[in-house]
């Protein structure tokens, strides 16, 4: 599983009147870092998702385990992978370490979409395109 | 146990560029339908509660949700959360989120009654949930 790296400065604007990031933010946080994860590819994933014909892919289940909180300042290094491939889903863990501690863990089980091809507007999923799945399995850390 | 609903109106800001909420957000409701339902069940808001039971507040140390039918701009939803475990220190909360009557999401929250660590004052620690909340709550759902 290639492993993406990013850090991520906890800004003023995340954080809530307890003083901590306010939970939803790690919630964008995955989705971005989905996308980072995601380009490398090579290609940034609107690019990816023309080539590819897709709509996106929808989330269908997600889930975090909070352990330490975060404050404003706070630098947090993310780290993501896709740690399953089903037929059309995938699962994207991430983790997010401070200081080197675990600060909370996730996952994302998302749906590679495609137009439906009888049903306008409607969307279904579509296996992974196989050169992704090879990219992002690539057992490089 | 007590429950308590209420209506939201989807807004264009809550949405992404394929046109549906975006998934935070839901989490955003899901926050606050938590408050409302403490503000229910104790009669006071949240910031009253923090210094009623000299609380910080109850954050999250777990949480997740499944996303069965997407919500666009315009869509008034319904959430209904209801508490489904009081613990010491901890409690479930469950939401479930409708629209035009159909389960649309569901979300589930184990929070943690917590306040200053008196050692290290910008820290939070876990306190006992005071008997008077959980009271609170199960009166509140006999009444209703």
């Amino acid at each position: 599983m290639l492993i993406n790296r990013r850090t991520l400065r906890v800004e003023w604007g995340d954080c809530d009147p307890a003083g901590i990031v306010f939970y939803p933010n790690y919630l964008v946080w995955f989705d971005s870092s989905t996308t980072r994860l995601f380009e490398r590819t090579g290609m940034a994933l609107p690019e990816l998702y023309r080539k590819h014909g897709s709509v996106g892919m929808p989330l269908i289940e997600v889930g975090v385990k909070f352990f330490i909180p975060s404050r404003f300042g706070d630098e947090l290094v993310v780290e993501s992978g896709v740690r399953e491939w089903g037929r059309s889903s995938l699962i994207v863990q991430h983790r997010f370490l401070k200081l080197g501690e675990l600060a909370l863990e996730g996952f994302e089980k998302r749906v590679w979409s495609v137009p439906h091809p009888d049903q306008p507007g409607r969307i279904k999923g579509q296996p992974v395109p196989a050169e992704i799945v090879a990219m992002l399995s690539a057992p490089e850390a | 146990m007590l429950s308590n609903s209420r209506a939201v109106e989807i807004e264009w800001g809550a949405c992404d560029p394929g046109g549906i909420v975006f998934n935070p957000r839901y989490f955003e409701f899901f926050d606050w339908s938590t408050a409302l339902l403490f503000q229910r069940a104790l009669g006071m808001s949240k910031l009253e509660m923090c210094r009623t039971f000299d609380s910080v507040g109850i954050p999250l140390v777990d949480t997740r949700a499944r996303f069965l039918r997407s919500s666009r701009v315009g869509d008034i939803v319904q959430i209904t959360s209801t508490v489904t475990a009081f613990r010491r220190s901890s409690f479930d909360v469950r939401h479930e989120l409708t629209g035009d009557g159909l389960l649309a999401v569901e979300g589930f929250e184990t929070r943690v009654w917590v306040g200053r660590d008196p050692q290290h004052p910008d820290r939070l620690k876990s306190k006992p949930i005071p008997a008077a909340v959980i009271d609170r709550f199960t009166a509140a759902a006999s009444e209703s």
